[in-house]
């Protein structure tokens, strides 16, 4: 049975949910229907990537806040 | 200030995060059962890896651990007097004198007050305690091999208070014609440039120097700056004019400091005698030229040469203060900063798409009914990949009391993936154990970070796919 998280459905709610520009979310997902197996599980997989960076983007900009001094 | 750190409180006092990361070694060997409780270590920043060309060298993190020290010393002086100030009927009645207000007394009276204690509080001083507090975090920061991004920029916002403190006190120190202090207020203030400069170059990625030379009005090399002008002074003053003649070859030999006398009605020779009115050379029109050449370089030399200095300075000027600018932007307000850093990582995530789109994609056309199949493979009820890591980082659900050791933590990992429709056998786990150690890489390290526990989880699920798969065939 197929990792269901490499299903359409999955990747497609992936490349939504990043911080990725527009344009390179309109891009990913016009081919990724097209993608097999294997392009889907490196695709899967940058995509970890980039939403772990998402997340420590986030964490670096709350210590911005919380660190300033005027 | 050595004086001043003798007298501070003790490193006890740092902030209770560094506390932990001093002793977290010495917490894991006195461990008695290891496996009790697992404690998740820092990790580098993923961003650090793909952007290794901003990190800082050993010599300018020494220079900025320096600034930083000074900056926490200069925190505990200014709690010191305010707490002096707020306290003195206390001292007083204690028998100290309360007239003497040198830094290093009240430092001395507010430590045996027990004043400093009340900075460990989130009291009254709390602004002064979160702002030490991140000093020591700064500075703990900088030991590390790949100084965080968002500290960097924290770091020039220091440096960029500290250099408008220092400018204000050179005002003040060149208006009461205190040249001493002027002269080690400057030091201070080229001393931060450099370091400032070094740092937004690193953050930014650009070449500042570079940026501001283009913006600037350019200037030749000095030597090409005076003969430009020794070559159109004698175009413009002799070669062109329809006017010249003996008279303006004098009054220009005499610019020259040179007596001359005519000799001949129609100006076939010059005599130029030198100051001390001796013969030093016959000229004639022919060799006027290059006689004047050669006597206005050592003229133009010396006096374009200074007026070259001069621009050149000035367009120096320009360019620190276009530098300074530049600097000041990136460090301007948080919300400069988050842009900031929002444009590195926006820069870094996108370079991984652009690396997957024409690394990992196969440049071969599939055929329709390649295509066909995929449409029918990957159809289905989706899962939320964004909540499944979430899940996996936080350690959610059956995840919560992992002990770092899989004999013990693969039922509950087996049962956290079975709750997302992940059916694992004892047999798999087994084969992608001597896989993964094949590879070197063991479940009890990986336990222990959050990146490399998703990772270690990731590879699992796929390796089952895989293996589910062959399995499949087979029957």
């Amino acid at each position: 049975m197929t990792n269901s998280l490499i299903y359409d459905e999955s990747l497609k709610n992936f490349i939504e949910n990043i911080g990725l520009a527009s344009e390179d979310k309109d891009d990913l997902l016009s081919k990724m229907p097209q993608m097999d197996e294997e392009e889907r599980t490196k695709l899967f997989k940058t995509l970890t990537k980039i939403y772990l960076l998402d997340l420590e983007e986030e964490e670096a900009k709350q210590k911005i806040r919380k660190f300033w001094q005027k | 200030m050595k004086k001043i750190e003798q007298n501070l409180p003790t490193p006890e006092e740092a902030p209770e995060e560094i506390k932990e990361e001093e002793t977290q070694e010495l917490e894991v060997e006195e461990e008695s059962q290891p496996w009790e409780k697992l404690k998740i270590e820092e990790e580098a920043k993923l961003i650090e890896g793909y952007e290794k060309q901003s990190q800082l060298d050993n010599a300018t993190k020494d220079n900025i651990n320096n600034i930083i020290h000074q900056e926490t010393d200069q925190k505990r002086i200014d709690f010191a007097q305010e707490w002096f100030e707020g306290h003195k009927d206390e001292i007083r009645e204690k028998g100290y004198d309360i007239q003497s207000r040198e830094d290093g007394y009240a430092i001395k009276i507010v430590n045996e007050m027990g004043g400093f204690d009340e900075l460990k509080e989130k009291g009254e001083y709390k602004e002064t305690k979160q702002a030490v507090d991140n000093l020591y975090v700064l500075r703990a920061d900088l030991q590390k091999d790949d100084v965080p991004l968002e500290s960097q920029f924290l770091i020039l916002n220091l440096l960029n208070n500290k250099t408008e403190r220092a400018e204000r006190d050179l005002k003040t120190a060149q208006e009461k014609g205190d040249a001493a202090n002027s002269t080690v207020k400057q030091q201070e203030l080229t001393e931060l440039f450099k370091i400032k400069k070094e740092l937004s170059e690193k953050i930014s990625g650009k070449d500042l120097t570079q940026e501001a030379e283009d913006n600037t009005e350019p200037l030749e090399g000095k030597e090409e700056y005076v003969d430009k002008y020794l070559f159109d002074y004698i175009d413009k003053q002799i070669l062109e004019r329809s006017d010249w003649n003996a008279n303006k070859t004098i009054s220009v030999l005499k610019e020259l400091g040179c007596t001359t006398e005519k000799k001949g009605i129609i100006f076939k020779e010059i005599e130029v005698k030198d100051n001390e009115g001796n013969l030093s050379v016959k000229i004639n029109p022919k060799n006027l030229i290059q006689y004047l050449e050669k006597n206005l370089a050592e003229k133009f030399a010396k006096e374009r040469g200074e007026e070259w200095e001069m621009k050149n300075a000035a367009r120096d000027i320009e360019m620190k203060k276009l530098i300074e600018r530049e600097i000041k932007t990136l460090g301007e307000s948080p919300e400069k900063t988050e842009q900031g850093i929002e444009s590195i990582y926006d820069r870094v995530k996108k370079r991984l798409k652009t690396e997957f789109i024409e690394k990992d994609l196969k440049k071969k056309e599939k055929t329709r009914e390649q295509l066909q199949e995929i449409k029918k493979e990957f159809k289905g009820e989706g899962k939320n990949p964004i909540e499944f890591i979430n899940n996996v980082i936080n350690r959610d659900g059956s995840l919560k009391d992992l002990k770092g050791d899989l004999k013990q933590d693969k039922d509950k990992i087996a049962g956290f993936l079975g709750e997302w429709g992940f059916e694992t056998e004892d047999e798999q786990f087994e084969k992608f154990q001597e896989m993964m150690g094949k590879k070197g890489i063991s479940y009890n390290e990986q336990a222990k970070k959050e990146k490399g526990f998703l990772e270690w989880i990731l590879d699992l699920i796929f390796f089952v796919d895989s293996e589910s798969k062959k399995s499949d065939i087979k029957k």
